[in-house]
């Protein structure tokens, strides 16, 4: 075997294209050696303590005297409070499931939430329901931090003075009756989406009693894309090619974690047959599922539909329109090809189609499905619903009208004397000003109160609380009885929907859902012609409106792991920006963090700009959800509004896009809180760094070079290994250039703990990393501290672009999970001066915090940069501080745990250590989680299964890309793909780290071109 | 400056050592007042009550749970109904407020302790808290300094301090024959009987802490 050096796997690399992170790894810029240099750019201790060295040593005289009588002292007193009666089968600190559901844009999750005594701490997706199979999305998981909102609405509200249930009871009643007088004329009850079918039902007994009065449904940029009352249920895990227009179906659709999870099973072919599916997708900006694309279209939003036209007048459907130009004609005949033979021997293929696209190009679609014999099929849902003009007295169910509504929804609130608004938060909604009367109600969360709900395709799945209502808040179905004169007990109001007796009941509360209880089939809807209106010329910039990934339509506002989660794409914190291709961003004379002012009519919107490789020329792409006026502490101030702008182009006719904005400069200059150049691994070290190699980082093939070359990942064009052999940790010594101490002989151990990662399956979705930061009570640290590298995800997800970053189609990009790797041979264990971060028996490398004292070394030596450092105690300390704030001396940077107050507290997991300042901290591989197994199989007398235990990452991912387990047992699954697999490497072999993490390489399947 | 270093130095040796080293410092004897006189002595060594009946979840779960006012009620709603010194355990089981009973064996939270794992693998309750059936109405007291050392004193060397399991509530039980702890272990091959890991993987970091 010969090992070879760096100069000649640059010189001769394995395969695939060099990936980069960014725009300045690209043009190595000085800011981005920063980042790989040092890991925290900018960081200059002595500057903060600006004294002599003189005060430095008596500081520290006098910390250390402190220091010794610090240790003297007992700790608090602390009181233990047993139940009075302890209820049936609760063990106190025993974690208990309870499963339930997450209604999103009138859609419903199933999940199954784990509660400790009573206090809910994680939400995941419920494993017996196949539109969850165990994965929650990421909004889904970071839900519970709304729960425990500080900031959440505690009281009712009269004209925004506090008020009580009673008085507002009161006034329902009189409301009501107001309304019987006239009939219910001048009544008007807005709702968000919702496929309750108790809400249903009340609404039915509702519009009886007032036959005057009108129910309207009502969204905010919905993700629906259903038309006409047919919704349609992709199957895509048979599925051979599959063509999204401009369909987010793996980042923002009601569907995504049953969608993503097919689709990655359409993937997981390569390995077992070598082959798999390909997907092309057309769409308008850079998103999640652009990135999964084998061949991505980057095109502006309003030419999507003559793509679709021309697709289907080359498979012969009569009445759509052929291709007027050649760019779409090329386009088209390159995906008609591929259908036509992919349908020809009998393979499925999809067509979807976005929410933002009009309805006929979903019927489009829907005739080109129907055409190919596509696993497609439609439900009746109903959404018969329109906006009145006008209303006396508006009861609205949740939501944010006049924030986030279109104008005729703006138009029906102002116009309305009395405006009723059950909502989690104060918003805008809620402190309408003016003569009107508003009524605020608070609102239960659905981890708070009874309910039902439906999944895409109409399973009905049932919400059951696992708290009772934190601030006396009510659920929509709650309000609703009490307007109906009805019993308000919703556990009576939903049993009372439910037509099953006692026994059926309680098994559909414990599984979570009923059986068979799905919408209706529908019709697809008709396809009667398109002819293409070019409404936004080319020489016009057109805006492209969506809903940002993380605070959706506005409503995650406050939602602090939300807020600090990097956007998958641009790796943007707290705050949106104008999203523009690098060419349109030279025209324009912009670079990154420059401002401009986009108007539009009246309305007009400052923002940041984010120039991303990948975005379309002549389009600039904006997020919806930012800059809410009437928001809790940890969304004020954050990001820019651009709803106005919406609201602006919908009222001159246009849609989710529109162009005749006018765009310029303002000369200002923001630093938006970026992490995409924050821990840049840097792979080869400072004297070879021109000619970096990120082939080492990530490796990718296409479907043909894999099949030619079936170990690309870890060899070159001759068959030579370019890394050192994956070192046998089952298999004992054998001639490996290190020996393990682990592997002491006559002294087995039980496990070895592994993961594998694959990347072929991996969307870069963020779950895992909502999921690693409930589980792990990772804290939040504020824009101002991100700016500053300081950010505490254990699990990052690091994303790379390749290609050229001027030619919009040729830029792609890939995702890659970024935890620690529990490396056999750490680095970060040799440099710790106390022995707080060693290996454990099963191969784990632990991280000691009570041990640990803060010298950082350990993260300056690993090469990965998964390390994480407390600052400060973030626990306590308010995310918006100022960066500038000087963290000692004289600022006391610690509190006493009783000034975090409760409320923050109770989302902790108390399976694992609140880390105090001062302390280093990484990814465990779930150790708590481990432990509780090993404990659990003690007491069962048996040993724990090799994929028993899952860690949180690896349990949510919805495309389950993660797989743990032990190592020496040669049945479980990541057995296979640590050992065995072909696409199977590690990151940064060359440093004998021996990581216990391996990746499974990229395959790619585009077409010849 | 050098004067006060002069003078402070050996006072603060001086005060230090003493306290860091004393009894109180290392928690052995601490012994709070409860709210209620409860006596270990009488229901456990007098009524012999099983530790189980009260702490069910010892065996079974990581806390040993405190017992429910439900419980205590079980028999002091016909024995001694009216004396004075059950008032709180009477008004507790009447309000549904609990009764803040305080801690006496209270770990750092970065230590995570099983009670069920030791019980069930031969160590009894008095390895740890002693003669508890021995401790009247003045309260629970600490006997061991719970120290980290002192945890890890047994986890290299767990034989001297496991029993049968069936006598692992008897506090007690000794060894017949006048072996000790260590020689029956030893002979009755308990860390393979009770599949008790090896030292080493006792002495992991991640076995306690996380």
């Amino acid at each position: 075997m010969k090992i070879t050096n760096h100069k000649s796997q640059i010189t001769n690399p394995p395969t695939g294209p060099a990936y980069w992170r960014s725009l300045d790894e690209l043009a190595d810029t000085p800011d981005f050696r920063g980042f790989v240099e040092k890991e925290f750019p900018g960081y200059a201790p002595e500057l903060m303590l600006s004294g002599t060295r003189r005060t430095f040593l008596k500081l520290m005289g006098a910390s250390a005297a402190l220091a010794g009588l610090v240790g003297c002292r007992r700790w608090p007193q602390r009181k233990l409070a047993p139940y009075t009666s302890r209820p049936e089968n609760r063990t106190p600190g025993v974690p208990q499931f309870y499963a339930t559901a997450l209604e999103l844009d009138g859609i419903a999750q199933p999940l199954l939430v784990k509660a400790y005594d009573g206090r809910p701490v994680k939400i995941e997706g419920n494993p017996d329901h196949p539109a969850s199979g165990g994965a929650a999305s990421l909004l889904a998981q970071a839900s519970i931090l709304n729960l425990y909102d500080p900031q959440r609405s505690r009281a009712v509200k009269r004209n925004g003075t506090d008020a009580t249930w009673a008085d507002a009871e009161a006034a329902m009643k009189q409301i009501i009756a107001d309304a019987k007088a006239g009939g219910g004329a001048g009544l008007v009850v807005l709702t968000e989406p919702t496929g309750s079918p108790t809400v249903e039902r009340l609404k039915a007994t509702l519009l009886k009693q007032l036959p005057g009065a009108k129910w309207a449904t009502y969204s905010a940029m919905g993700a629906h894309s259903s038309v006409g009352g047919a919704r349609p249920i992709y199957s895509l895990s048979e599925a051979k090619v599959i063509v999204a227009l401009d369909c987010d179906f793996l980042g923002d659709h009601p569907e995504q974690v049953r969608l993503m999870r097919q689709f990655a099973d359409s993937r997981r072919t390569v390995d077992t047959k070598k082959t798999c599916s390909r997907l092309y997708v057309a769409e308008p900006c850079f998103t999640i599922t652009g990135t999964n694309a084998d061949v991505r279209m980057a095109m502006r939003r309003s030419r999507i539909g003559e793509l679709a036209s021309a697709i289907a007048a080359k498979l012969g459907i009569s009445g759509a329109e052929a291709a007027k130009d050649d760019v779409i004609a090329k386009r088209a005949a390159r995906i008609t090809d591929d259908l036509k033979r992919a349908a020809s021997g009998g393979g499925k293929t999809v067509v979807m189609a976005g929410a933002a696209q009009p309805a006929a190009v979903h019927a489009l679609v829907a005739a080109i499905n129907a055409k190919l014999g596509g696993p497609v099929r439609y439900v009746r849902v109903d959404e018969s619903d329109d906006v009145p003009a006008t209303a006396r007295t508006l009861i609205v169910l949740g939501g944010n009208p006049l924030y986030d509504g279109s104008p005729d929804v703006v138009k029906l609130v102002e116009s309305a004397k009395t405006v009723v608004h059950l909502s989690h938060d104060v918003n805008d909604t809620s402190a309408t000003p003016g003569s009107k009367t508003t009524w605020h109600l608070p609102r239960a969360h659905d981890l708070e109160a009874w309910g039902d709900a439906r999944t895409a395709d109409g399973q009905v799945v049932l919400i059951q609380p696992l708290i009772y209502p934190l601030f006396g808040g009510r659920s929509m179905i709650e309000l609703l009885a009490l307007l109906t004169g009805e019993n308000t007990d919703a556990h009576e109001q939903v049993r009372k929907t439910f037509a099953g007796n006692e026994k059926q009941w309680r098994k559909s509360l414990h599984d979570g859902f009923i059986e068979n209880t799905a919408y209706a089939p529908a019709e697809p809807p008709a396809f009667t012609g398109f002819k293409s209106q070019i409404t936004n010329p080319k020489s016009q910039i057109e805006l492209v409106f969506r809903r940002d990934y993380k605070v959706l339509d506005g409503r995650f506002a406050n939602n602090g792991w939300l807020q600090e989660l990097p956007e998958p794409l641009s790796k943007l914190t707290w705050g949106n920006a104008a999203v523009i291709g690098l060419n349109d961003a030279d025209k324009l004379g912009v670079k990154f963090g420059d401002v401009i002012r986009i108007t539009l009519g009246a309305a007009s919107a400052e923002l940041p700009v984010y120039v991303l490789p990948g975005q379309p020329d002549g389009s600039i792409a904006v997020t919806l959800g930012y800059g809410r006026k009437h928001v809790g502490h940890i969304g004020e101030n954050v990001g820019v509004d651009v709803y106005p702008l919406w609201r602006a182009a919908q009222t001159s006719g246009g849609g989710a896009s529109f162009a005749g904005a006018h765009i310029e400069r303002t000369g200002k200059h923001i630093k938006p809180a970026c992490t995409q150049d924050h821990f840049a691994i840097d792979p080869v070290g400072q004297k070879t760094r021109e000619q970096r190699a990120t082939h080492e980082l990530i490796r990718s093939a296409t479907l043909d070079e894999f099949k030619r070359r079936p170990d690309f990942a870890t060899a070159d064009a001759e068959g030579e290994k370019v890394h050192l052999p994956l070192a046998g940790i089952a298999t004992g010594r054998g001639g490996q250039p290190y020996e393990n101490p682990l592997d002491e002989a006559g002294k087995p151990v039980d496990y070895a703990w592994g993961m594998t990662i694959d990347l072929n399956a991996c969307t870069g979705c963020n779950a895992c990393v909502i999921a690693c930061q409930s589980e792990n009570n990772i804290p939040i640290v504020g824009s101002p501290q991100v700016l500053m590298n300081r950010e505490m995800h254990w699990l990052r997800i690091d994303r790379y672009f390749a290609g050229d970053p001027r030619k919009e189609d040729d830029v792609r990009a890939i995702h890659q999970p970024m935890m620690c790797q529990q490396c056999e041979n750490a680095p970060c264990e040799q440099v710790c001066p106390v022995a707080a971060t060693t290996h454990d028996t099963e191969g784990l490398n632990v991280m000691v915090y009570n041990r640990c004292i803060g010298t950082r070394y350990c993260s300056n030596n690993c090469p990965y940069k998964v390390r994480r450092f407390n600052f400060f105690d973030f626990n306590s300390r308010d995310p918006k501080t100022p960066g500038d704030t000087p963290p000692y001396p004289g600022i006391p940077d610690q509190q006493p745990l009783e000034q975090v107050g409760p409320l923050a507290r109770m989302k902790n997991n108390p399976d694992v250590t609140v880390r105090m300042r001062g302390v280093m901290e990484k990814c465990t591989f779930c150790t708590q989680r481990i432990q509780i197994a090993k404990q659990d199989a003690a007491a069962a007398g048996r040993k724990v299964a090799g994929d028993e235990i899952q860690t949180a990452c690896q349990q949510t991912c919805p495309a389950k890309a993660i797989s743990f387990g032990n190592l020496k047992d040669s049945t479980a699954p990541v057995h296979e793909q640590y050992y065995t697999n072909e696409r199977g490497y590690s990151i940064l072999e060359d440093f004998n780290t021996r990581p216990r993490t391996r990746y499974l390489a990229k395959v790619t399947n585009p077409t010849e071109t | 400056m050098i004067v006060i270093t002069a003078v402070g130095a050996p006072a603060y040796l001086g005060l230090l050592v003493p306290f860091a080293l004393s009894p109180t410092t290392l928690n052995v004897g601490y012994q709070p007042a409860q709210p209620v006189p409860y006596s270990h002595e009488l229901h456990v060594n007098q009524l012999g009550m099983d530790c189980r009946y009260c702490h069910t979840t010892v065996d079974q779960a990581a806390f040993a749970a405190i017992p429910p006012t439900q419980t205590c009620m079980n028999c002091h709603h016909a024995i001694r109904k009216d004396s004075p010194r059950l008032q709180p355990v009477r008004e507790s089981f009447q309000t549904g407020k609990p009764i803040a009973w305080v801690k006496v064996h209270d770990l750092p939270d970065y230590v995570y302790f099983n009670h069920s794992v030791h019980v069930n693998s031969g160590v009894s309750c008095v390895e740890c808290h002693g003669r508890v059936d021995r401790m009247d109405e003045q309260g629970v007291h600490t006997v061991q300094n719970m120290s980290m050392s002192w945890c890890l004193d047994c986890h290299r060397n767990p034989e001297p301090r496991l029993r049968p399991r069936n006598q692992v509530f008897n506090l007690a039980w000794t060894p017949e024959n006048g072996q000790t702890q260590a020689q029956f272990a030893r002979a009755q091959d308990l860390l393979k009987k009770y599949d008790i890991p090896s030292t080493r993987n006792l002495t992991d970091c991640s076995t306690c802490h996380r």
